[in-house]
């Protein structure tokens, strides 16, 4: 079993196992066991602060946890070979590498590293978002500045392509064209894409897996499709009905009318707790925005 | 005045640079004891008023450059931020500040029955200076202007016959014209859509930043398109300066790539040359005047030297720390970049590029500059028959910038030095205090203190086994590390 799971992990393009981390005394990753299966679109969410930054850098070898391992295509993050190095890409938060460089130049000196590089690409979508190549990246906005970090990303036709809120500094329209992007690398190349995004409705569109961080914990982490089946909010008239902790319970939030709402996660083949089915409970299914705030409130 | 109006009065006159206005009294003070307290008298044929003149002149020159830049900078946010009246108030303060330079200069010299017409006339030309060097600042005739401003006045003051009191007057009247037109023109920037770049360019040269873009020539203003090709091609001639980004000829190995992002070694090798053999030219000028012995006997203690070696470059080496502490420590920057970037080998590789890149080659390119330096004071000193004690303490400040140098980077590396660690602020304060000191102790020109230099002595090794003690606990903990790149 366990050398079944090790293959697994190793087979897929990034996975960790039990990160720790903290800053000082401040506890930001608790043991979180994460699997990103290839071809897969994993949405990850979080408020703010929660580590979201913190756990993909630990994830790409950046940062080194306090424990736990992670891998990218069954490498060691923290060793990474080159032949790993040529499939990856990643796109920070604010990019703000060589800002020095003319857009040109850094997307010429970058894209000698990498084997693959697609000139064409970077040019069509300069052209596409009026971006001179003579333009130096100091002076532009942060939009656009995330534009030619995710031309730039694209254009070495990764096979694991890591986001940190790519979308952050976009404006719908740009918004939505680096979704279609994504979706159609995904369709065409079966790259695999793991982001993190505040804004759901974007991890709605394109999102084939989706996991939520909050409190150092994956509170979530399910396929996108097994969502409504997986989780449930459960609806109280009064918390004398319930013990204290139960069996899948997630969160629980009182309400100032005396009422109690309770996020249950299902495990495949079993039923929703008998608890939901008493008078006076209900028991709805949650949109991804509903389970987001339950959870973090 | 209310409470509230005094805190913007006096929010404003930090702002606009008020602090070092008020330091040049002080710095008066300092200069007339050394010259009052001279051991040897004799070996001068300068009177004190003329070496205390001439003392002053590039200290007030110095200190209008940054005040002009923190005006320039005041301006420039008031255009972003649309707030009105600004310029009104800046006129005011900027008049107020020029009479109470000419005021504070000038009261002891009318006190003492001195020149003051004379004091007033150079007075007035070093704060022109400053202004326009503050005004071609992040250009290349920033610190030519500088110093040509600094070296028409000592020469005037100390009586040479090639730059007699007239051109002076000259000078002075010129130079108002000058400072007007340049601010004509960076108005019209300002104006035009250009204004953001200037805007950036007068913050980052207030802050001293060394950015690699202030070494590839994009960012930097000059006069016309046609004088910026004569020195961009003049550089690439005399210093092979060149990234080979635009020729597409990049070093990708390794330390290639390292150097690119940690940028050159210099920020202004013009500069640094001006500043370490501007004696030169000036020795050659006087070549016809009677004392050039004595010229050069009062040129070697002057404060210049101390200033020129320890200000410029612990500045400079400080800043080229603060840009490694950058690069390693914004995960948003290269550092990721590079961690990730294919074809630069493992850790250990990467571990060996970033060490030479980083420490080796800087100190050996600086240890050859500042032994260059020395050398040529060296020159001069043996010119001036110096004793060999004065030319040991030369050796003190170079000595002491690599230690600094090679210190801060390692706590940089080792991951205990940040870009605003408090640590590498003060120790700059450690190695610049006791440098002026030193070069005044060193010459023996102070009197009233025989065993200073003695005292000194063991400041100084103090000071250097602090460092040493600093340097090796770091290098310990640089070499426990083993993924450099990894926080």
């Amino acid at each position: 079993m366990v050398i079944d799971q090790r293959t697994s992990r190793e087979q897929d393009p990034l996975s960790c196992l039990e990160l720790r981390h903290g800053f000082g005394d401040r506890k930001i990753l608790e043991g979180i066991t994460l699997r990103i299966p290839r071809g897969a679109v994993f949405g990850l969410i979080g408020s703010n602060g929660a580590g979201k930054s913190t756990l993909i850098r630990i994830l790409l070898g950046l940062i080194r946890p306090d424990g736990g391992e992670s891998r990218v295509f069954g490498c060691d993050s923290l060793e990474l070979d080159d032949s790993v190095k040529q499939r990856l890409a990643y796109v920070p938060q604010q990019p703000e590498a060589f800002q020095w460089m003319k857009v040109g130049e850094m997307l010429d000196f970058i894209g000698g590293f990498y084997p693959a590089w697609d000139a064409g690409y970077v040019d069509k979508m300069l052209a596409r978002l009026a971006i001179s190549r003579g333009a130096k990246l100091s002076q532009l906005s942060p939009g656009e500045r995330q534009n030619v970090a995710l031309i730039r990303a694209l254009a070495t036709q990764p096979a694991l392509l890591v986001l940190d809120e790519p979308a952050a500094a976009l404006d719908p329209a740009a918004r939505r064209e680096l979704l279609r992007e994504i979706a159609g690398r995904v369709g065409e190349s079966g790259t695999t894409v793991f982001f993190s995004t505040h804004i759901v409705t974007d991890l709605e569109r394109v999102a084939s897996h989706v996991a939520l961080l909050h409190g150092g914990r994956l509170m979530i982490n399910a396929p996108m499709d097994d969502l409504k089946e997986t989780y449930a909010r459960l609806t109280l008239a009064s918390e004398a009905d319930i013990p204290a902790h139960l069996a899948g319970e997630l969160s629980r939030r009182r309400h100032p009318d005396g009422s109690v709402s309770l996020v249950i996660e299902r495990r495949p083949g079993e039923q929703w707790p008998v608890i939901g089915a008493s008078a006076g409970s209900t028991l709805e299914s949650l949109s991804l925005e509903d389970l987001f705030v339950e959870v973090i409130q | 005045m209310s409470s509230r109006e005094r805190v913007r009065v006096w929010l404003w006159l930090r702002e606009a640079g008020a602090g070092w206005i008020a330091i040049l009294p002080v710095l008066e003070i300092v200069q007339l004891a050394l010259w009052g307290g001279l051991r040897d008298r004799g070996r001068y044929v300068y009177s004190p008023n003329a070496m205390l003149l001439a003392g002053m002149v590039p200290m007030v020159a110095g200190m209008w450059m940054t005040v002009g830049q923190y005006q320039a900078r005041l301006l420039l946010s008031a255009v972003e931020l649309r707030v009105p009246g600004v310029l009104r108030m800046l006129c005011l303060t900027l008049s107020g500040f020029a009479a109470w330079t000419i005021l504070e200069l000038l009261a002891p010299i009318v006190v003492l029955h001195g020149p003051y017409l004379q004091w007033l006339l150079f007075v007035f030309c070093a704060i022109c200076t400053g202004v326009l060097a503050a005004l071609f600042r992040g250009t290349y005739f920033d610190i030519p202007i500088l110093l040509a401003g600094g070296a028409v006045d000592i020469h005037a003051a100390m009586g040479s016959s090639i730059v007699s009191p007239k051109w002076v007057e000259l000078l002075t009247v010129a130079m108002p014209f000058l400072i007007a037109w340049r601010l004509r023109v960076l108005i019209r920037a300002l104006r035009s859509a250009a204004h953001d770049d200037l805007f950036l360019r007068s913050l980052a040269a207030v802050e001293g930043c060394n950015t690699p873009a202030r070494w590839s020539g994009g960012s930097r203003a000059t006069a016309s398109s046609g004088a910026r090709q004569v020195l961009t091609a003049w550089r690439r001639a005399v210093f092979g300066e060149n990234t080979g980004l635009r020729q597409g000829t990049v070093d990708r190995s390794p330390t290639g790539v390292w150097r690119v992002s940690l940028g050159p070694l210099y920020e202004r090798r013009v500069s640094w040359i001006l500043s370490g053999f501007a004696p030169v030219p000036i020795l050659i000028l006087l070549g016809s005047h009677a004392s050039t012995v004595m010229f050069v006997q009062f040129f070697s203690c002057f404060v210049l030297v101390g200033s020129a070696l320890a200000c410029f470059g612990v500045i400079f080496l400080v800043n080229r720390v603060r840009r490694l502490a950058d690069l390693l420590g914004n995960p948003s920057g290269e550092i990721a970049d590079l961690a990730l970037l294919p074809g630069l080998g493992g850790r250990w590789l990467q571990r060996r590029a970033l060490l030479r890149e980083a420490l080796l080659r800087p100190l050996a390119y600086y240890g050859l500059c500042l032994g260059g330096m020395v050398g040529s004071w060296w020159a001069l000193l043996r010119l001036s028959q110096a004793s060999i004690e004065t030319i040991l303490f030369l050796a003190v400040p170079p000595s002491a910038m690599l230690m600094l140098f090679a210190m801060m980077n390692v706590g940089v590396l080792s991951g205990r030095l940040g870009r605003d660690s408090t640590w590498i602020y003060d120790s700059v304060c450690f190695v610049i205090f006791p440098v002026f000191l030193f070069m005044d102790a060193g010459l023996g020109s102070l009197n009233w203190t025989p065993s200073l230099s003695g005292w000194l002595s063991i400041a100084w090794v103090t000071v250097l086994g602090a460092m040493t003690a600093c340097l090796i606990r770091w290098g310990i903990q640089l070499s426990r590390r083993r993924n450099l790149l990894c926080r």
